[in-house]
């Protein structure tokens, strides 16, 4: 491996990395409660606010039960069994600063998103000992927007970058040799198997193979048993602990081929674009023939990561559940693979290298118009243009969003219960419950945990737009309850409020994210409220 | 020869890439509809037209299966068919697949009423003769703020 230059300046000293931070820190943690948690993060938070109270994840605080799955999350112990703890402490670590807060519930997690700047940047320079590479690679990565939306959320994300980029920093030291880099290999595969497993099951095959076909003559099998033995310390509790076995049951062949399609359309899309790819593909054809991989060391590390990524996509189409989520942690990769693409484009053609930069860095416009050329569209049909999935200057529509605002369907909804509802009072709703949950005292049932008791008689109805099915097809609980028990015309007061009700709320996927407002015409946000409640007002 | 080549390649990858930088920036809502309104609208509202009829053929489509599964209940109710281990369709799987079909329809209305908002909004943008513009500040639509915070 390269052995670093000992005697660049230290990074705290160089002002391109400080400047670039700093921007980060800008970007990550301007007006970072601004915008509600949305139901996904509000699940976190919310499990992590019943870690404060009982030092585990409970999915129960005595009055609300937080479910997405329909009550498969748990057993009789009442206990998260459905995803890694790793987020839950992290949020309740946030929480416990200050209590019910949007921006500390975040707080940890955009801290994780800063130290993916700083870790690329400090990767390369330690590693390669390249300055230019590190820079350019850690200022691409702040200007990612799709990185910056997921940075900004309260969940695992880019606490999966950090811990890639750390066992990447172990790999390429003297891991054979010296302690500290195998405990990097080790731990982060653990530290990642707690992130989300997902990750790690997808990340270890493929990472196994690529150093084998890249680097085999690094590899001496005594240490990676090592490395596998100190990850399986961490990993083999966890297995027990989350039941892993219980969402084989979700497991459906017919969604793979689609799965696969959708990861690399939306590696595309907004990760690394298509004419690069098919450049790097005839650049490391000689590798694809079996003639072995390139020998300039950081070329080998892009193609490592690259084949990494590829990997990763086809392992995680195996598994039903397909979210951009799962694959969030290679942004990293991807900023330092198109850093190097650009430095070489620069060394080549510094016109070129310049425009090549520009584009990948400010604009999402040689993502988006080769796969329009090409008729290949990721871009769900109810889109608007002025998101990632269209031609567009990223950064703008960002900082248009945390500059101005925005109205959020999830405030909407929190306002008017924390206005009008009473002290012990229940919502049901439709979605969006866990958010309620987590802003309001009220009791609030419905959203996506299953059948509701046929005796309820809900204070309030939250009922959406949007119409969901669950995974057998059929609709949710709230929409059958409401209209097979509920007369809503006669026993309930109709009330409109003057938020739109949009699908999500702060949803970062950058198919789904909407940093501007669309505009009239959209439904609005309607409310019932128990005529009973009408007459005590 | 070589030298030449290269040189030939540059140019080419700088063409290519200033192309594209020209086609993105003229795509942008900033600019397409400043520059020529009537292409960006056009656009525009065929996407949403075409998304509309998209979608209505999709909610008839999913009825017309409903009424499908409807008779074919009813044959069996009529028949006192109920389930039998060699029938292709039995009466269970066929009221679960009504069902199925009754809840997609509830998503496909929903989807429908979506595409015509889509629409009505790229109209009303075409009427109105909008652009994005460049300012990051404009009007505040919501101020910043921690949910539950403000209005209470």
């Amino acid at each position: 491996m390269h052995t670093p230059d000992t005697k660049t300046l230290p990074a705290w000293r160089d002002p391109f990395f400080l400047a670039i931070l700093a921007l980060g820190a800008f970007l990550i943690f301007y007006h970072l409660g601004q915008r509600p948690l949305w139901q996904d993060e509000a699940e976190t938070a919310n499990l992590g606010r019943n870690v404060l109270k009982t030092g585990l994840p409970t999915v129960t605080d005595g009055v609300n039960i937080v479910s997405q799955e329909e009550r498969r999350e748990f057993g009789s112990d009442m206990i998260w069994r459905w995803s890694p703890w790793m987020q839950i402490y992290m949020s309740a670590a946030g929480q416990m600063i200050v209590p019910h807060s949007t921006f500390w519930a975040r707080f940890w997690f955009a801290v994780t998103g800063l130290a993916c700047i700083a870790a690329t940047y400090l990767l390369l320079l330690r590693r390669f000992g390249d300055r230019a590479w590190a820079c350019l690679s850690a200022a691409l990565l702040t200007l990612h927007v799709p990185f910056l939306l997921y940075a900004r959320q309260g969940r695992y994300y880019s606490a999966g970058g950090l811990i890639l980029l750390f066992i990447l920093w172990g790999f390429l030291g003297d891991w054979k040799r010296r302690t500290a880099p195998l405990l990097a290999i080790g731990l982060g595969l653990g530290l990642l198997f707690h992130a989300n497993y997902l990750l790690l099951l997808s990340l270890a095959p493929p990472f196994l193979v690529a150093a084998l076909l890249l680097y085999r003559e690094r590899m001496e099998f005594r240490r990676v048993g090592l490395a596998i033995l100190l990850s399986c310390l961490l990993i083999v509790p966890g297995i027990f602990l989350y039941r892993m076995g219980r969402q084989s049951a979700l497991f459906n062949i017919m969604v793979v081929p689609e799965n696969i399609m959708l990861y690399f359309s939306d590696w595309v899309m907004f990760m690394i674009p298509l004419p690069v790819l098919a450049a790097l593909a005839w650049r490391w054809k000689e590798f694809f023939i079996g003639r072995g991989g390139p020998r300039d060391p950081k070329e080998r590390f892009c193609l490592f990561m690259a084949l990494l990524m590829v990997g990763s996509f086809f392992i995680l189409a195996i598994f039903p559940q397909r979210f951009h989520r799962y694959i969030v942690h290679f942004y990293p990769c991807c900023a330092i693979l198109l850093a190097w693409a650009g430095l070489k484009l620069w060394r080549f053609s510094r016109p070129s290298g310049v425009l090549f930069l520009v584009l990948v860095g400010l604009t999402n416009w040689l993502h988006i118009i080769p796969m329009e050329r090409l008729k290949i569209v990721n871009r769900p049909w109810e889109n608007d243009f002025r998101m990632l999935t269209s031609t567009n200057i990223p950064i703008k529509l960002f900082l248009a969003e945390i500059i101005r605002g925005y109205p959020d369907v999830n405030i909407g909804l929190i306002d008017f219960f924390l206005t009008h509802a009473k002290p012990g009072q229940t919502i049901l709703a439709e979605y969006g419950d866990m958010p309620l949950q987590f802003y309001t005292p009220f009791r609030v049932i419905g959203g996506l945990e299953g059948p509701i008791d046929p005796s309820e008689k809900p204070d309030w109805v939250s009922m959406r737009r949007d119409v969901r099915v669950n995974r057998d097809g059929l609709l949710f609980a709230p929409r059958e309850f409401i209209t097979n028990h509920l007369d809503l015309d006669r026993d309930y007061q109709r009330i409109e409020l003057p938020t739109p009700d949009e699908t999500f709320g702060n949803r970062p996927g950058p198919q789904f994210h909407a940093f501007l407002p669309v505009g009239p015409p959209q439904s609005a946000l309607v409310v019932y409220m128990r005529k009973e409640n009408t007459d005590a007002r | 020869m070589r030298g030449k080549l290269d040189r030939l390649v540059a140019l080419g990858l700088f063409f290519c890439l200033a192309l594209t930088s020209y086609k993105g920036f003229m795509k942008l809502p900033e600019v397409y509809p400043a520059l020529n309104p009537a292409g960006f609208f056009r656009g525009l509202v065929n996407d949403r037209e075409n998304s509309l009829i998209m979608k209505e053929r999709h909610f008839d489509i999913n009825v017309q299966i409903g009424k499908a599964l409807e008779l074919r209940l009813q044959e069996m109710k009529a028949r006192g068919e109920f389930s039998s281990g060699d029938a292709l369709v039995d009466r269970e799987r066929a009221e679960r697949a009504l069902r199925k079909t009754r809840a997609r329809d509830t998503r496909n209305a929903d989807y429908v009423l979506l595409a015509e908002q889509n629409l009505a909004r790229a109209r009303r943008l075409r009427d109105e003769g909008w652009t994005m513009g460049w300012s990051l500040v404009g009007t505040a639509v919501c101020g910043p703020r921690e949910p539950g915070k403000a209005e209470k």
